[in-house]
């Protein structure tokens, strides 16, 4: 009985994805599996070739993310591997005009300045600049690189917009999210 | 030498390595999490095939999907190609396979040609 006084219910679930026009939401470890099972699920979404495909790659990146910077991760049975944890959102607007995806994770505080400092320096080149900066992001060192977030950023061509929500005293909740419009094709 | 190859499934790329013909092929999705371990044997046997030198050689990439770490690797490939045909007498065409309208992988062979110094084709399948 006391159920039907919280909002929790699958019911409330289920108003609160539909009233947020959520295609795909998922918490928890992001293993390889959780990756591939989100992807097809893109992949069945009926947008354009080319907005789908953009919205897989910024997806799977996001993914990629987590796993490099959450400061939760747990052992995957299945990857064999410590995987890092937080959620997945892609969303859309009532008219299908734009797509936005998501992710959030914890990080430690300690991170905060790294990720900001790469982050703004991202959001400011242009193509062209951005362009060059992810081919030399290749050739960097591959635990300093940020070809993900560069990635992200090109096939969404939208600035990436974040936040870190203090959580406790070490830590933060990281929140990533970019749109995507769609192309008619 | 033995050819190569890999099945394809999810996020794993189908490989096919043919050392006597010359026609190696790498096709498909590629967004392994883990991409230094998965290519690992890939580099390994294009290492030992580029030792012998003069080969003639066709790359074909016919990528559907491949994330930024997989673009990591490519460039490994390519520098290595390229490496072959500088020092080693090898002779070494790329030809980049894009799905018909993926302008953003057609793009991306674009950069990779512009990176190093080997013979790009484009086309459609």
């Amino acid at each position: 009985m006391s159920q039907q006084n919280n909002n929790d219910t699958p019911y409330d679930f289920y108003k609160l994805v539909e009233e947020h026009h959520i295609l795909l939401a998922f918490q928890g470890m992001m293993t390889t599996d959780v990756l591939t099972m989100m992807g097809r699920n893109v992949k069945e979404q009926a947008e354009s070739d080319i907005t789908r495909r953009r919205i897989f790659s910024v997806m799977v990146e996001l993914v990629q993310n987590i796993n490099l910077y959450s400061a939760e991760k747990d052992y995957s049975e299945s990857d064999k591997k410590m995987v890092g944890k937080g959620i997945v959102i892609i969303a859309t607007n009532h008219d299908k005009s734009a797509f936005t995806v998501g992710s959030g994770n914890t990080v430690k505080n300690e991170q905060i300045d790294y990720l900001k400092q790469k982050l703004d320096y991202i959001n400011q080149l242009d193509n062209e600049q951005l362009r060059g900066y992810f081919r030399q992001q290749l050739r960097t060192p591959e635990d300093q690189d940020s070809k993900g977030l560069v990635g992200i950023i090109r096939k969404a061509k939208n600035p990436l917009r974040y936040e870190f929500l203090p959580t406790d005293n070490e830590h933060s909740f990281f929140i990533l999210t970019v749109q995507i419009n769609q192309e008619k094709k | 030498m033995e050819n190569f190859s890999i099945t394809g499934s999810n996020y794993i790329p189908t490989v096919y390595f043919d050392a006597q013909s010359g026609v190696l092929e790498i096709a498909g999705e590629s967004y392994h999490e883990y991409t230094v371990e998965f290519f690992q044997p890939i580099i390994k046997w294009l290492r030992d095939y580029l030792a012998t030198p003069g080969r003639e050689i066709v790359f074909n990439f016919k990528m559907i999907y491949f994330n930024t770490s997989s673009s990591r690797r490519f460039l490994e490939i390519f520098d290595m190609l390229e490496d072959y045909k500088r020092s080693k007498k090898g002779k070494v065409t790329v030809n980049w396979y894009y799905q018909n309208n993926d302008f953003d992988m057609l793009e991306s062979g674009q950069e990779f040609a512009e990176d190093v110094n080997l013979p790009f084709n484009f086309y459609t399948f």
